[in-house]
Parts: C-alpha cells; sequence; structure tokens
C-alpha cells in the first residue's frame, strides 16, 4: 500500500475506533473515489455500515469483496468483522479456505482458517485444517487442535453416538502419534486423559496417571486431580481412593471435604449381601468412625469435617442398614448443634441428617426447645436460630395452625428485637445478625398466607421484611422474599424498585431476571404508553448479545494459548447463555407487550415470526436460580419458592413452547413471508438445528400434556382459542396469500428504492398470476368455531368471579389475556381488512362473521377497564389504607409505625396506578382496533 | 455445605460463572470476559469454595505480574489477588483464609513468585485483620482515593516461603 493510501486509510479506522461511524463511511466515499477498486477500503465501509445498522447496503459491499477473494490480513480483519456483524460465519470460512489456499505457507493464515471453522462449530473442517497444519508447519500444538477439535465433534449434539467411539479413537491414534508425551504440558495432559476416560481405557489412564510426571501434574493441576478422582471411580477403584484420601487427610491435614466423602465411598465400596461382606464391613466402619473421631477431637471447633464425617459415615451405614448403634445419630447431631450450633452454616449442615421420628424426634425437640438464652451476645443469637430453623423443620402438620404459626411468628419477632441491638454499631455495608429472624418471621405468614387465603399476612410479611430491611440494608435474601410478595399483592413497580436495587450484573440478567420477568406482561402499561417492562427485557437481554461476541473470543484465545482444559467448558458455557429458557421467556413476555404498544403491522409479524421460528429450532437450557430464595419452611410444606410463584405455576419448556406455537401459528399466518421467500432473503447463517422429527406445520400442531400442566387456567382458554381460530382461518389465508415471486418482486424493488441497487442472489422469476383472481375456487365459508365464539363471554364470566373473590394479580391475568386474545384476532384476521381482497378473492361472507366478535371483544374489555377504573378509584381510599395498616399492627410497639405507613403508601400507588393504566391500556386498543 | 468442598475450582471453571449468580451481595462488578481471562491465564490461581449442592459459597481471583510488569513496582514477579469473597453465611469458619492459602501457595509453587500484594478499603478492619493476623501481609504503602468512592486503599503484602 502506498503511504499516501495508508495515510487516507488511517481516518477511517480512527473514526470506527471511536464509534463516529457516519464519519468513517464519509471517509471511505473520499478514498473510494480516487481508488474505486480497493478492496480494504470497501471491507471498511462495509463494517461502518454495518455498525451504522445499514444492512443492505453493507451486504452489497460485502459482496463485491467477497467477490475478490483478498488475501492481505487488513482486508480479511476488516471483513471477518463485517462477517460476525452480519452472523455470516459460513462466507467467513469460505473466505479465509480461498485466502489460505492461495497462500498455502502462511501459518497465520491458516490459523484463521482454523478459528474462522471454530467461531462457527464447524469441528470437522476444523479438524482437517489442523491436521494439514501440522503437516505443513510440524507443530506439536496444530496436531492438539485437531484432537481437541476430534473430541469436540464428539460431544456435539448433532453427531450421531455411534461416530462418537470412532472420532474419539481416532483422537486416542493422533495424540499417541505426538513427538511428544503429552505430560509435558498440564493441558495436553487433560485432554489425553478425557480421551481415555471416555474411551474406558482406565487401566491405561492409570499407567500415565502414576508416572513420576503424572503425579506431579496431579498434585499441582486441580482438573487433573479431578480427573484422577473421577477415573479412579470408574474403575471401581473407591478402596484404594479411600485409601489415599486418608493419608492425605492424616498426612496433609487436607480437610477437603471431598476426601472425606472418598473415605467414606471406600468403606461402604465392597458391601453386599452376604454375611461375610457385612461383618468385614463393620470392621471397616469401625476404622473410619475411629479416623473421624480422631479428626474430629483433633480439630476440635476449628474445623467441621470430622463430625460431619461421622454424621455423614453413620447415615450411609442407616442407609446400607449397618448400623450398629441406634442412638448414635441423635448423638452425633446433638454433639455437633453444642459445638457448632453458633455457626450460621449449622442448619444445612445438619439438614441433611434430621430424618428423626419417635421418641428421637421428641428428644432432639426437646434440646432445642432448652437451648434458648437470654440474647445477649451473637454466639447466642446464632444458636437460637439455628434452633428455631431446625424445630421449624421438622413441624408436624398439627403444629401448623394458624394461631400456631402466628404465635411463632410473634416469638421470632420479638427475639429479632430483642437481639437487635448486638448490632448498633455495625458499618451500614454489614448485616445485621439477628435477620433470620425476620426472615423467619415473613416466612411463617406467607405459609399462614398460603393455609388462610388471607392477603392481610403477605401483608405482615412485609411489613417485618421491610422493617428489618431497613436495619440491613445488603440483606438481599430479604429484597428477593419482598419482590415475591410485592408480585403477589399486585404492586409491580414496588417489586421492581426492589429488583433494581439487587444491582443485578452481567450474567445474573440471565439467571435472577425470572424474578420480575416472569409473566411481567400481566403487569405492563405499554397499552398506555408506559414501557417500563418492555425495557426492563431489553436491557437483561443484553448479556445475551455481548456473550454471542465475547464468549467466542475466548474459546479461540484458549486455543492459541492450549488451555484444552478450557475449551469444552467455555463452549458450554456459550451454549446455556445462547440457548438460555430465560432468554426466551423474557423474548415472548416482551412480544407481548410489543403488539399492545405498537400498532400491529407486517413489518413486525415478519421480523417476530423469523425471530420465533429461530428460537422454536433451540434445545433451551434452564439456568434459573431458584434456589438462592431461603427456605425455612417446614419440610412437609411446600418451600418458600413454590408458595410464591405468581398463579400457582411455575413456567419452563412447555409453557415457552406453548406461546411459541400460538405465536407462530398466528403470525405465518398474518405474514406473506413463505419458507420460501424466508431462505432467499435471510442475511445470516441459520441456527444449528437440533435433529427433530416432523415439518413445522406438525409441530406447531402438537400440544403435549407437560406443556398444558404449566399453564394457568386461563393461558389454557386462549391457547385452545388460539388453536381452533388459526384452524378455521387457515385454509383463507393459504388461499389468499400471494405467491413468493410476487413478495419476492416486492421487496427487489423496494430494496432498490432504498439503496439505489438492485436486490442480489435472488432470482425473480416474472410474476405469472401478479396480484390477480387465483384460478381455484374460495374455500368454503364455515361457521365461527365455538371455542372462539365463546371465548370472550366466558372470559367476562372469569374476570367478574375473581373481581369479588380473586387476587389483584389474577383480576390482571384475565384482563391481560383477554387483551392479547382481541391483540392476536386482529393479527389473524389483518390480511382480510382490505375491501379490495375481500372482493377478489370472495371473502365477503367470511369477513361479516368477524365483526360480531370484534364488537363482543371490545364490549368485554371496555366493561373490564371500567372495573379496573373503579377499582382503581377504591384503592385510594383512606378507608382502605387504614385497613391494611391496621392489619399490620404488631404487638411490639418497637417496630416503627412510619415505615409500615410508608410502604403501604407505595403498594396501594403500585396497584392504584396499574389498575389504572389497565384500565386506559384496554381503552386505547379498543379504540385502535375496532374497526 | 458439607464441611468444605475447598479446591473444587476443577471441572467447572467457566459455568462458575453461572453458578456464581448466587452471590448476589459481591461487591465486585466484573465483566464475564474479565473472569474468562483470569480463568485462562492463571487457571492455578483461582479457587472456589462450594457446598455440597454446588453452590458456590466463596472465591478467589488471583493473577501474576511477570518482572517486566512489576518494574514500577520493585522488578520482582508476584502475584496479586483481584478479589475474595465469601457468602455471608459461610463466614467465620477460616474458608477466606484456606481460599488464600491456596491461591499463594500456587502463586509460589506454580509460578515461583517472590510475594503477593493486594489492595483492601481502609474501612474494611474485618479484611484488614485477616490478612494481617491470620496470613501475615503488611501494610505497604496506602494509595489514596483508590477506589471509585474516593475511599483510600492499603497495598498490603506478604513475602512468599515454601509454605506447604
Amino acid at each position: 500500500m502506498s503511504v499516501a493510501l495508508d495515510r487516507q486509510i488511517r481516518p477511517i479506522y480512527d473514526a470506527l475506533d471511536t464509534g463516529s461511524h457516519k464519519s468513517a463511511i464519509t471517509e471511505c466515499n473520499k478514498v473510494l473515489k480516487k481508488h474505486p477498486k480497493n478492496a480494504l477500503v470497501k471491507a471498511l465501509k462495509a463494517l461502518a455500515l454495518v455498525r451504522y445498522q445499514k444492512v443492505e447496503e453493507a451486504l452489497v459491499l460485502c459482496d463485491e469483496v467477497l467477490e475478490s477473494k483478498p488475501t492481505d490480513d487488513s482486508t480479511l480483519n476488516a471483513m471477518m468483522h463485517v462477517l460476525r456483524g452480519l452472523g455470516r460465519h459460513k462466507d467467513m470460512i469460505t473466505m479465509y479456505d480461498a485466502a489460505y489456499k492461495k497462500q498455502p505457507t502462511n501459518e497465520e493464515l491458516g490459523a484463521q482458517t482454523f478459528f474462522a471453522n471454530v467461531r462457527a462449530n464447524n469441528w470437522k473442517s476444523a479438524q482437517q485444517i489442523a491436521s494439514k497444519m501440522y503437516k505443513q508447519f510440524q507443530e506439536d500444538r496444530y496436531l492438539y487442535w485437531s484432537v481437541m477439535s476430534n473430541v469436540l465433534q464428539a460431544n456435539d449434539t448433532n453427531t450421531p453416538p455411534e461416530m462418537r467411539t470412532l472420532l474419539y479413537k481416532l483422537a486416542l491414534r493422533l495424540i499417541t502419534s505426538a513427538p511428544t508425551p503429552s505430560s509435558v504440558h498440564s493441558d495436553r495432559f487433560y485432554l489425553h486423559l478425557t480421551i481415555l476416560r471416555e474411551l474406558s481405557e482406565y487401566d491405561e489412564a492409570m499407567t500415565l496417571l502414576e508416572t513420576p510426571t503424572g503425579r506431579n501434574i496431579c498434585e499441582i493441576n486441580l482438573a487433573c486431580n479431578e480427573m484422577r478422582r473421577d477415573i479412579m471411580r470408574l474403575r471401581g477403584a473407591l478402596e484404594e481412593e479411600g485409601k489415599r484420601a486418608e493419608q492425605r487427610i492424616l498426612e496433609r491435614s487436607d480437610r477437603n471435604w471431598l476426601e472425606f466423602l472418598s473415605v467414606v465411598d471406600g468403606t461402604f465400596a465392597s458391601l453386599t449381601d452376604s454375611e461375610d461382606a457385612k461383618e468385614q464391613s463393620a470392621s471397616k466402619i469401625s476404622n473410619t468412625l475411629a479416623l473421624f473421631t480422631k479428626i474430629s477431637v483433633q480439630d476440635g471447633r476449628k474445623d467441621r469435617s470430622g463430625l460431619l464425617g461421622l454424621l455423614e459415615l453413620e447415615h450411609r451405614a442407616r442407609k446400607h442398614g449397618v448400623s450398629t448403634d441406634p442412638a448414635r445419630l441423635l448423638r452425633l447431631i446433638e454433639q455437633y448443634f453444642e459445638t457448632f450450633g453458633d455457626k450460621a452454616c449449622c442448619f444445612e449442615d445438619l439438614k441433611p441428617y434430621l430424618s428423626l421420628d419417635g421418641e428421637d424426634l421428641a428428644t432432639w425437640t426437646k434440646v432445642l426447645e432448652t437451648c434458648f438464652s437470654a440474647l445477649s451476645s451473637i454466639e447466642a443469637v446464632r444458636r437460637a436460630i439455628n434452633a428455631h430453623k431446625l424445630l421449624r423443620y421438622n413441624l408436624s402438620a398439627s403444629e401448623l395452625s394458624v394461631d400456631a404459626e402466628s404465635s411463632r411468628a410473634t416469638l421470632y419477632i420479638s427475639q429479632y428485637l430483642e437481639g437487635l441491638p448486638l448490632g448498633k454499631a455495625l458499618p451500614a455495608t454489614e448485616l445485621q445478625h439477628v435477620d433470620d429472624l425476620a426472615i423467619l418471621a415473613g416466612s411463617a405468614f406467607v405459609n399462614i398466607w398460603k393455609v388462610s387465603g388471607d392477603e392481610k399476612y403477605l401483608y405482615k410479611a412485609a411489613a417485618i421484611l421491610e422493617f428489618a430491611l431497613a436495619k440491613s440494608k445488603q440483606a438481599f435474601q430479604m429484597r428477593l422474599m419482598l419482590i415475591r410478595i410485592y408480585r403477589l399483592l399486585g404492586a409491580p413497580s414496588v417489586a421492581l424498585e426492589h429488583y433494581r436495587l439487587l444491582r443485578v450484573k452481567q450474567v445474573q440478567n440471565d439467571t435472577l431476571s425470572h424474578f420480575v420477568l416472569s409473566r411481567c406482561s400481566t403487569f405492563s402499561l405499554a397499552a398506555s404508553g408506559d414501557l417500563t417492562f418492555t425495557s426492563e427485557c431489553l436491557e437483561s437481554s443484553q448479556i445475551y448479545v455481548s456473550n454471542s461476541q465475547e464468549t467466542n473470543d475466548y474459546v479461540i484465545r484458549a486455543f492459541s494459548a492450549e488451555k484444552y482444559s478450557q475449551i469444552p467448558q467455555f463452549i458450554l458455557f456459550e451454549d446455556w447463555l445462547e440457548n438460555s429458557l430465560q432468554r426466551d421467556i423474557t423474548k415472548l413476555e416482551y412480544l407481548r407487550m410489543r403488539i399492545t404498544h405498537e400498532t400491529i403491522s407486517s413489518d413486525i409479524v415478519d421480523l417476530e415470526l423469523i425471530e420465533l421460528k429461530f428460537i422454536f429450532d433451540r434445545l433451551h437450557h434452564d439456568n434459573r436460580d431458584f434456589q438462592i430464595l431461603l427456605n425455612y419452611q417446614p419440610k412437609i410444606v411446600e418451600d418458600f419458592n413454590t408458595q410464591t410463584l405468581l398463579f400457582d405455576k411455575p413456567e419452563g419448556h412447555g409453557w415457552v413452547w406453548s406461546f411459541l406455537k400460538s405465536y407462530i401459528k398466528v403470525f405465518s399466518h398474518a405474514s406473506d413471508l413463505s419458507d420460501v421467500v424466508e431462505e432467499k432473503l435471510l442475511v445470516g447463517d441459520r441456527p444449528q438445528v437440533s435433529p427433530k422429527t416432523g415439518s413445522l406445520k406438525d409441530r406447531l400442531a402438537q400440544r403435549k400434556d407437560e406443556e398444558i400442566a404449566e399453564l394457568t387456567r386461563d393461558e389454557l382458554s386462549l391457547i385452545s382459542y388460539i388453536d381452533s381460530l388459526a384452524e378455521w382461518l387457515e385454509p383463507f389465508h393459504d388461499y389468499v396469500r400471494p405467491p413468493a415471486s410476487v413478495v419476492l418482486a416486492d421487496v427487489a424493488k423496494n430494496t432498490e428504492l432504498k439503496t439505489g441497487l438492485p436486490l442480489r442472489g435472488v432470482d425473480i422469476p416474472p410474476p405469472q398470476n401478479g396480484h390477480g383472481k387465483k384460478e381455484e375456487e374460495t374455500p368454503p365459508i364455515t361457521d365461527v368455531p365455538e371455542v372462539v365464539a365463546g371465548f370472550f363471554e366466558n372470559m367476562k364470566t372469569r374476570f367478574e368471579d375473581s373481581k369479588h373473590a380473586g387476587s389483584l394479580s389474577e383480576i390482571l391475568h384475565i384482563a391481560t389475556i383477554t387483551q392479547e386474545a382481541f391483540l392476536l384476532f386482529t393479527t389473524e384476521t389483518m390480511r382480510f381488512k382490505p375491501a379490495s381482497v375481500v372482493k377478489i378473492h370472495k371473502l365477503g361472507n367470511l369477513v361479516t362473521k368477524f365483526k360480531p366478535i370484534r364488537a363482543l371483544a371490545v364490549g368485554v374489555l371496555k366493561d373490564m377497564a371500567a372495573s379496573l377504573e373503579r377499582l382503581s378509584a377504591q384503592e385510594g381510599t383512606s378507608e382502605k389504607r387504614k385497613e391494611i395498616v391496621d392489619a399490620c399492627v404488631f404487638e411490639s410497639s418497637e417496630i416503627d409505625h412510619d415505615i409500615i405507613t410508608n410502604t403501604f403508601k407505595k403498594v396501594i400507588e403500585s396497584r392504584k396506578k396499574v389498575l389504572e393504566g389497565m384500565a386506559k391500556g384496554l381503552l386505547k386498543i379498543c379504540t385502535t382496533y375496532d374497526y | 455445605m458439607q464441611g468444605i468442598s475447598l479446591p473444587s475450582r476443577s471441572s467447572d471453571e467457566t459455568l462458575i460463572l453461572l453458578k456464581a449468580g448466587n452471590l448476589v451481595n459481591l461487591p465486585e462488578n466484573y465483566l464475564m470476559k474479565f473472569w474468562m481471562y483470569h480463568i485462562m491465564t492463571w487457571p492455578q490461581l483461582s479457587f472456589v469454595a462450594e457446598n455440597d449442592k454446588g453452590h458456590i459459597v466463596g472465591y478467589v481471583l488471583a493473577k501474576m505480574y511477570d518482572e517486566e510488569e512489576s518494574e514500577e513496582k520493585g522488578g520482582d514477579i508476584h502475584g496479586h489477588v483481584n478479589s475474595i469473597s465469601v457468602l455471608r453465611s459461610y463466614r467465620r469458619l477460616g474458608l477466606a483464609k484456606r481460599l488464600m492459602m491456596l491461591s499463594q501457595d500456587a502463586m509460589y509453587s506454580v509460578y515461583k513468585a517472590k510475594y503477593v500484594s493486594l489492595h483492601v478499603r481502609k474501612s474494611n478492619l474485618a479484611a484488614i485483620g485477616l490478612y494481617r493476623d491470620t496470613l501475615g501481609f503488611e501494610v505497604a504503602e496506602v494509595e489514596k482515593k483508590y477506589y471509585g468512592d474516593g475511599e483510600d486503599a492499603y497495598v498490603m503484602k506478604l513475602v512468599l516461603k515454601n509454605q506447604s
């Protein structure tokens, strides 16, 4: 490149670096005037265009550069970014392939070609390129790249099982052919062991592990050591491993719990039903007993492993029916509580061993009940908290009456207040020592609400938690509980406020956003212009964008740095996020809200349809974290998470499938994009399709029981309504929809208008019939299906019933589902709106059947709006406020009345606002679509 | 948690990123790529503690400075602890100490680090207590306004010797 040209290009890079895409485009145009053929400048312009969201224009340039088959680094690099931006990984491979073929001795190009395949998960070609590079450049690492590619291909879900072993065998042959042994490098060693384990070649794996270098690696590399442990287990060498673990515990004072588990596993390894074996195991058990007792005495209060080991040993002995001392379990539990009862984790430690009954349980309960002393020290507080949790865990049904739970809650609160002064001097960043007592009180109230159905107790739970949270600002567990409670109470904005205070970041957007985004369309006021929840959906989805951009880079970097043990994990991580269930739950909620806010048009329908069909091919992974909610409910009742799920229905894969199918059905009816058209217009690569049976249409038609089970009663009504509506109108859509050639010609015309260039890569046969009338007859007009005809009346009845009995969130749920049904009706009938279409296709008789349905729907929605408005007015009254505040008077006067009053003011405001906004939104939608 | 299954950094370092979603109360706001970079570059130095359900209850994230990078800091190759945290209900069990020891051991044995350094808020007395009294760190210098909110940091150092 000439110096002059170089000087002209530099400002382009600068502009790109600083994100000034527009000025980058201007700079490119300047240079292109003088050098119209310069591939690098064209590539850079394409990049600027992609980033400036001018995809159509970028495509034209991009294709030109690709045709020129570039080989220089800068152009390739710029093109790599362009193609990544467009999602065209396959073209990236073709481009690098061609460049590498032209310069087969260029090592860097080879590596880039390899990486391009890695980015596209194209393991087979990646493997071939790596082998070729190994032959050419004789570098060990390229051999390992090809081995790794084989392993990854074997692990790919699309690889048939019978191929897997073959690929692993090939990998093994390659790895053993290496001139230097794998043990020179711990990650190569790890890869080698992975392959041997997969092929069940345990003896050979052991030979490697027993070499001095093998042992050394396991000493310092935990991944390899874990692998060693795994291989020992698979070999069935549990006893041997147990002995080794014992040595580590004794000689190196290792207190890794996994070592203790290995010892226990070894103890019971050879236990069978024969009497001999039982006798033998008795001596083994007593050896382990002696070992753990020794450790527990030696460590005292310094470490829990010894005593916990004894508990685990007794627990297993009981499970195997070889326990010799019926009193030992209780004794150990008592001893553990005695020794570690003032550690915060004592309850969680003991939980697995608490299956006591009869007299044992009575004795244990007595021990706990008598352990309460004055809460004058932090240790005493912790011990009391543990005792409460342990007692509560074993409560029986008869001990869970409203009265019993209420007096328990009162006790928790009074002890909470008693111990609170102990934390007076704590800095604001610290948690109060007594927090868990407030959480216990909140749990008890929620449990009473669940039993009695009386919302008063939810308010009580909220009051004590808000009070405690004000004293302990970082107590995120309380926030999470409050979020659940406020959603149940129909106060979404208060729940959202708490959620935002959690400052959820990075991957937590995936694992925790379900707290506010699950079924959030119920509370969305998007129809009346409030986009709070839609923007929350968009924000939380950012993580998926950065995942697809960044994680891939790390796979590449891991190859460069030869971190083979990490590559499969990076890939899995990327996959879990890419195919996250929450991602698509959020997507669906977003869509459900979007159609209430934006005018439904063919643009929205087309774009959303393509995306929904992509999602429909995903194999979802559920990363949602529900365990994070503390659960101190008795073991015989549902856990706190289950108790506080909105509408009592956890949504998961089945919910996603149900809504996806419904929306795809309606949108593909409303859209002109047939598969043929979509195929031609799609810019990026298709996502890898999981091997599924049946056509899209067959798959859409299936409704499985386990899917239905995740729907609320009203969601189920909606889904059945959509199914009949879609089935009824499908023949008419198919009849009216213009043929692919017409649609493509249309798109081409629009593209040319927009970019000044013809649409590339699409051959358009001249339209045969144009928009003219079809040859075949209009399908016979059929009656409105009963499910469709009766839907809105039914929802009206549901609404009236729940207005008297149900909770506010349920009322909102029924209203939003009815609204959604109306919007989808509008979408499904949009095609038949123009009078000319009706006339040409002789559909007058069909269209007249729409009118009464629409009129009914509008009538029902308007009634609902009026009711919601009345309810909203009631929320605002001072009587209502007094009623709630009075419900929450606690016996203790120490609980600040102001906090309670202020909290409930916010709750009432929020309820009022959501009712009012929902009413407004319903009316707006009625006005927009009542034609 | 059953005892402490400490070095479970093992089989799923990256998936920890997902699991670590539990740690809502952690103060750090690192980007994913920051984690990935550390895990990949110095895999031996970072550890997590898990409970028996596989939930992460604590972690230490550390890195190395080699001789060149260390130039202005005294020229010796040394380790640096970026971040250490233990879930509140699992405090007072010696977890933080053990996480630190594991990381320090690896700094010494794998990278031949001469010393380890870290930053701590001047106000964080509990942490300073752990570093100084339990682990033997000393305050080497004060960095004014090191933290975003304007608080000063102590730079603490510990010379590494063969400990195990």
